[in-house]
């Protein structure tokens, strides 16, 4: 303390001395008061920049919130999956997924064969990738009566994989009392790029999670 | 201010000193306060801040799960769309039995006036397309001869095929002598369902 004291001995010697030392004590405590306040002032927000964040808080808050939302969400689109499973199964399950022209000859020839009718000719024509499925052109020339014809082309909605018959041209033997009869068909198959193509190859990828699945299970 | 006893013999210069020291040890608490208030202020900041923080993280894990349910749940919602829209399309793509229904309903409608048809095309409406889309749909074709006993029963013709409810826009196209008996060509619209391309 007495050290202290000698630094103002000579203080009246150097009467400028106080003067300065309260402008110099006073400057440092203006300086002081400034970063107090300035330091209040500062808003009080998390530095959130600093923790490379995965979203922005406030969608995390909103995320939050709906929990409840999108786990039932999550539900619903989970059991309307496997609703649609069944159903995908059952709508391709009348189309074959490719077409096969002697197969279908086959299947055309006896249901002829049980309806009764003659199959003059038969002749496959172009396919088409349509916008729902795949549809195979052919034509056939059948001859039998008016009841035998009709319960043809009533037969072929039915067949196992059924075909439309799309256009007719008749003619009738008034001698013979039978018809001549050429009728255009459209054999649909599931083809390459069609919704139904898609649809086998979701069954197949729904059918190999299930092979993976119970193979992980044992 | 302290006031300078009369008495006292100490030098100006000394009493000068003094006043000026405990000038500066109050200048010198005084500076120890406003250090110790930004401390304060500080400290108070930089816990708050970890506060906040650890509130983050913790948020940040509640809402990563929940994010990754809605990305599950809408790609499900996705897929699920586009399997409905197929298995639709699919579904309306089964063959029908439209020939049928009206190859019988124009015999039974003639044959109901008490004719026979000797020739007989029938198409139905069906897709046009274009690329792969199909693009717009082709009307049907009725065409069809009968033979009738005269001219005055060519009407007969006409008005069966005008009556049957799957045909439209029946009309009579010719009317000729064969022999013994009178040709009638009549033409009229299926109403049926659209085949597809």
């Amino acid at each position: 303390m007495k050290r202290f004291r000698d630094l103002f001995d000579g203080v009246d010697e150097r009467p400028q001395t106080l003067a300065w030392l309260h402008l110099a004590c006073g400057a440092v405590c203006v300086l002081l008061v400034t970063t107090t306040v300035w330091l209040y002032r500062q808003p009080n927000a998390a530095p959130t920049n600093e923790l490379a964040l995965p979203m922005p808080v406030g969608e995390a808050v909103g995320l939050v919130a709906s929990a409840v939302k999108w786990q039932g969400e999550l539900t619903v689109q989970r059991e309307a999956k496997n609703n649609l499973k069944n159903e995908v199964a059952e709508a391709i399950k009348w189309l074959p997924r490719a077409h096969d022209w002697s197969t279908s000859m086959g299947d055309i020839q006896q249901l002829a064969d049980q309806c009764e009718v003659l199959i003059a000719a038969g002749k496959p024509g172009d396919h088409l990738s349509g916008s729902r499925i795949e549809t195979n052109h052919a034509t056939v020339q059948l001859e039998g009566s008016y009841h035998a014809v009709c319960r043809f082309l009533a037969g072929l909605t039915r067949l196992e994989r059924p075909i439309w018959a799309s256009e007719l041209t008749m003619r009738t033997n008034a001698a013979e009392e039978t018809l001549s009869v050429v009728a255009s068909l459209r054999i649909p198959a599931a083809g390459q790029r069609s919704p139904a193509a898609y649809l086998y190859e979701q069954r197949q990828r729904d059918s190999l999670v299930v092979a993976l699945g119970s193979e992980i299970d044992e | 201010m302290r006031t300078i006893d009369p008495f006292d013999l100490t030098p100006l210069s000394i009493h000068r000193g003094q006043a000026a020291a405990a000038a500066l040890g109050r200048y010198v608490l005084a500076w120890i306060a406003l250090v110790g208030i930004i401390a304060g202020i500080c400290i108070f900041r930089w816990n708050d801040r970890q506060r906040q923080q650890i509130d983050v993280i913790e948020l940040m894990s509640q809402a990563i799960p929940i994010r990754d349910q809605r990305f599950e749940a809408l790609r499900l919602q996705r897929d699920n769309d586009l399997l409905r829209r197929c298995v639709d399309s699919v579904a309306t793509a089964r063959p029908q039995d439209s020939l049928l229904q009206c190859f019988a309903a124009i015999i039974e409608s003639t044959s109901v006036a008490g004719l026979r048809p000797t020739e007989l095309h029938l198409q139905l409406p069906h897709e046009v397309t274009s690329g792969d889309a199909a693009s717009n749909i082709s009307s049907g074709i009725v065409k069809l001869t009968v033979e009738v006993g005269g001219e005055t029963e060519s009407f007969r013709a006409h008005e069966s095929l005008t009556a049957e409810a799957r045909l439209g826009a029946a009309k009579t196209l010719t009317i000729s002598q064969v022999g013994q008996s009178t040709r009638v060509e009549l033409a009229a619209v299926p109403r049926a369902e659209v085949v597809l391309p």
